[in-house]
C-alpha cells in the first residue's frame, strides 16, 4: 500500500496491475509537481514522489495511482 | 469493520474491496475500477492468482458501505457485459463483415454482373408445355365486351 516517508512517498506499485509503459508516462506528466525516482524490481515499481510544494502532498500518491490507472484506460481503448 | 468481501476503515476514509479472480477476471475488475476514478482515489494491489484487493477512497465525503456495494454492483455488471460480448462476438464479426461488403464497389460489380447473367433471355425446355407467360397470366386483362 501507500507508505508515507518524511517528505517524499513511496508507493509500491505491482507489475501485474499496473503498465510499466504508462507509469513512466505519467511519471513524466508529473514533473512540474514533483521530484521522482523509480525503482523497477521483479514484481512491483516503486515510486518515490517529492513534491515541489507541501500542499501537494496530502493526495500527490493517490492522484499518480489514478492518473497511470486513467492512462491504462485510454491504452486499451485505442 | 468486515462485511462480506468489504472492509471498511473509517480512520483512513477507505473501503478495500477483496475480489477472487476466478470469479471476477482482471480485466472486469480494470473496467469496473475505470468508473471509479473520477470521484475516488484506486488503487489495486493483491494476489492476481488469489486475491486481488481494491482500495476505495473517496475524494468527498461518501458512505464507504455504499461506495464498496456500488463496486461490486459494477464488478457484476461487467462481468455480464464480458460474458455477453463473447457470446454475441460472431453476430457481431457478420454484422461488420456485411456491412463492408454490401459498401465494397468491386463485389457490388461482381454481384451486379452474375445478376446479368441470369436474366438474361435464354429458351428453356417446356417438354410437357405447363409453363404460362407472365403476362398472359398477370398482364393486363383487355375489356370484355357486355
Amino acid at each position: 500500500m501507500v507508505k508515507k516517508q518524511k517528505k517524499a512517498n513511496k508507493i509500491i506499485l505491482k507489475k501485474s496491475f499496473y503498465d510499466l509503459n504508462s507509469v513512466k508516462e505519467a511519471l513524466k506528466d508529473f514533473k512540474k509537481v514533483c521530484e521522482s525516482n523509480v525503482i523497477i524490481k521483479k514484481n512491483s515499481i516503486e515510486v518515490i514522489l517529492k513534491p515541489n510544494k507541501i500542499y501537494l502532498e496530502n493526495n500527490l500518491t493517490n492522484e499518480f495511482c489514478n492518473y497511470v490507472l486513467g492512462l491504462m484506460k485510454n491504452k486499451s481503448l485505442v | 469493520m468486515g462485511e462480506g468481501n468489504l472492509k471498511i476503515d473509517k480512520k483512513e476514509n477507505k473501503v478495500l474491496i477483496s475480489i477472487n479472480p476466478s470469479i471476477y477476471p482482471l480485466d472486469v475488475i480494470y473496467s469496473a475500477s475505470y468508473v471509479f476514478l473520477d470521484k475516488n482515489y484506486v488503487f489495486l494491489d493483491g494476489d492476481i492468482k488469489k486475491r486481488i484487493l481494491v482500495e476505495l477512497k473517496p475524494k468527498e465525503k461518501y458512505d464507504l458501505k455504499k461506495l464498496g456495494g456500488e463496486f461490486n454492483n459494477e464488478l457484476l455488471k461487467y462481468a455480464d457485459y464480458k460474458k455477453r460480448s463473447e457470446q454475441t462476438k460472431q453476430v457481431r464479426e457478420m454484422i461488420i463483415q456485411r456491412a463492408l461488403f454490401t459498401n465494397d464497389p468491386s463485389i457490388i460489380n461482381e454481384v451486379n454482373q452474375e445478376e446479368k447473367i441470369d436474366l438474361d433471355d435464354k429458351e428453356f425446355e417446356d417438354p410437357e408445355g405447363i409453363a404460362i407467360p407472365w403476362e398472359e397470366k398477370y398482364g393486363k386483362k383487355t375489356k370484355k365486351s357486355k
